[in-house]
């Protein structure tokens, strides 16, 4: 859930608003429980492995209906 | 070499540090995978400089737990040194863990040609001859000296054919150690992954190692791609390498470390429990307690003199043509013309790059996905893998993508977004915040791509500071 850290007040549209951002909001999307990984912890080296990359396939679990929401499929 | 025995391993990557925590009382070792705990940001750290991770590093050590060093992006099995700037980083990651020994693959992931590295986006096979092995010896000789740390290479995937005239598994494997004096990672789910894809069998590979050189062994589970076993490290070991690792290790003289190697989404996409985890770790330690009951002297002495290499390419001309192999998907010339195993390698780095941009820039593909479809995401990705190569670090493959769609997808705010989610990349790889502009309020755009929500734009003109993120240790 996105929570601004400073409240910004719904401004006239041609003034300035400044907002703060944790960084996590762009980091927090992870469906998981016991796995949680932060954002630096999705910047390094792929780990070893020589197989399948499962991250493709879990992000595309999830619907769009027709609308273009968004439902969440299995675990999201 | 004098090393303690440490007991029972479990793989150390970002994403596992609660679940480590939740089983700890299995295991007597975490094994750090180095560059996963790693970040690059050429505008923060300069073109030469990693950033190490010391917090996620200081996580492994919390757990009270040996810690080993298993290096992952710094390949020591090609023609040319690997990627020189890791060097600093793992002696900065050596020092805070004081691991016993450390390892790295006998490997490549680059091709060096006229215009400087060629990333291939995963680790591959080095071709095995008698000058591979003087060269990678060499190396490995090298690294010993320099870092003070004993070393031992990981036995690699290969889902190529062998070629007439090259060395078998074993035979290349047992050189190096022999010529190299070093230790072995006998990764027995690697080369039974080998061994099922019609390479050499575990059992003749295990016959020409020396066997007092293998310190460790990694367990894995895997799945099936195109006929072909992948050592995806999906799941729990099959019970055939378990049976292997069963019959094997009580011959292992100077075995110090068992380790299980998993993937971090794999234990939930899979509901692997921690029952489940626990009752394999358990397996592993009942077969670590017969280490060496069974050693019978030293290993066989390989055999390389009776294999030459001629008609075989050298390990240069090997890595680029391999490289151009993969890359292209187009006709492929000799040696590798026929191979299927060049598709199953382009299969998995086309999943490995998509996944990087899903797991590194979430809202900004989810936002594409909602924009263009799956089929139109995915079809956006090859064209950029035509204009960018692979970049072993996410953060960098993850810039280079924004900047493509950045110039070639018409979409608004998605610029916006892309900016967005790489200052929220520099603060948390720098610990500054950074400042990014919005023409539309941010809240209900980022809020409806983080939860699902449907999309609202209200035009607005916002400056945002992207605050660095709490440590998950702090927030839990």
């Amino acid at each position: 859930m996105l929570e601004p850290t400073k409240a910004a007040a719904r401004q006239a549209q041609n003034r300035v608003v400044r907002v703060s951002i944790p960084a996590d909001v762009a980091g927090n999307l992870d469906r998981f429980q016991r796995v949680q990984k932060d954002i630096l912890g999705k910047l390094g080296c792929l780990a070893c492995c020589s197989g399948w990359d499962i991250r493709w396939d879990l992000f595309t679990d999830f619907q769009v209906d027709k609308n273009l929401g968004v439902k969440a499929g299995p675990g999201f | 070499m004098n090393l303690p025995d440490l007991g029972i391993g479990f793989v150390h990557l970002p994403g596992l540090e609660n679940l480590t925590a939740a089983i700890s009382r299995s295991l007597d070792v975490v094994e750090v995978e180095a560059q996963t705990f790693w970040s690059h940001d050429p505008a923060s750290d300069g073109a030469e400089g990693f950033r190490v991770n010391r917090a996620g590093l200081e996580r492994a050590s919390a757990t009270g737990l040996a810690t080993l060093v298993h290096s992952v992006g710094y390949p020591i099995g090609g023609s040319r040194d690997a990627d020189p700037r890791h060097r600093a980083a793992l002696r900065e990651t050596f020092a805070l863990l004081k691991p016993l020994w450390w390892s790295e693959h006998a490997s490549f992931l680059a091709a060096y040609g006229e215009a400087g590295p060629r990333h291939v986006g995963f680790l591959m096979p080095p071709v095995q001859t008698k000058a591979s092995v003087a060269t990678i010896a060499d190396r490995i000789r090298r690294l010993q000296d320099d870092f003070g740390l004993p070393f031992a290479f990981e036995t690699g995937v290969s889902y190529l054919r062998p070629l007439e005239g090259e060395l078998s598994d074993g035979d290349f494997w047992g050189a190096i150690a022999e010529s190299a004096d070093c230790g072995i990672l006998l990764d027995i789910h690697n080369v039974w992954t080998n061994q099922v894809n019609g390479r050499q069998p575990l059992a003749a590979v295990a016959d020409l190692l020396p066997l007092e050189r293998i310190w460790e062994v990694h367990v894995a589970g895997g799945q099936w791609h195109k006929d072909y076993w992948l050592d995806s490290h999906s799941g729990l070991p099959p019970d055939e390498v378990l049976r292997a690792a069963a019959a094997l290790v009580p011959r292992l003289p100077a075995l110090h470390a068992i380790t299980l190697e998993i993937i971090a989404e794999q234990i939930e996409a899979r509901e692997i429990s921690e029952g489940q985890l626990e009752a394999c770790l358990a397996a592993l330690r009942a077969i670590w307690e017969t280490r060496g009951t069974a050693a019978a002297g030293t290993g066989i002495a390989p055999g390389v003199t009776g294999t030459d290499d001629a008609g075989l390419p050298s390990m240069e001309a090997w890595e680029l043509l391999l490289e151009v192999a993969v890359a292209s998907g187009e006709a492929v010339r000799a040696p590798f013309a026929g191979d299927p195993g060049l598709e199953i390698y382009r299969d998995l780095i086309a999943a490995a790059r998509r996944g990087t941009l899903v797991d590194a820039l979430p809202l900004s593909t989810r936002y594409l996905y909602r924009a263009l479809g799956e089929d139109g995401l995915k079809a956006l990705l090859p064209a950029f893998w035509r204009e960018a190569r692979p970049e072993p670090f996410m953060s960098d493959e993850a810039r280079n993508f924004a900047a493509f769609a950045r110039a070639k997808v018409a979409l608004p705010h998605l610029g916006e977004l892309l900016d967005f989610e790489l200052a929220a990349h520099r603060a948390a790889m720098s610990g500054q915040a950074q400042r990014v502009g919005f023409t539309c309020d941010p809240q209900p755009l980022l809020t409806a791509l983080a939860s699902g929500g449907a999309l609202r734009i209200e035009p607005a003109t916002v400056e945002v500071e992207v605050t660095p993120p709490a440590r998950l240790d702090a927030a839990a």
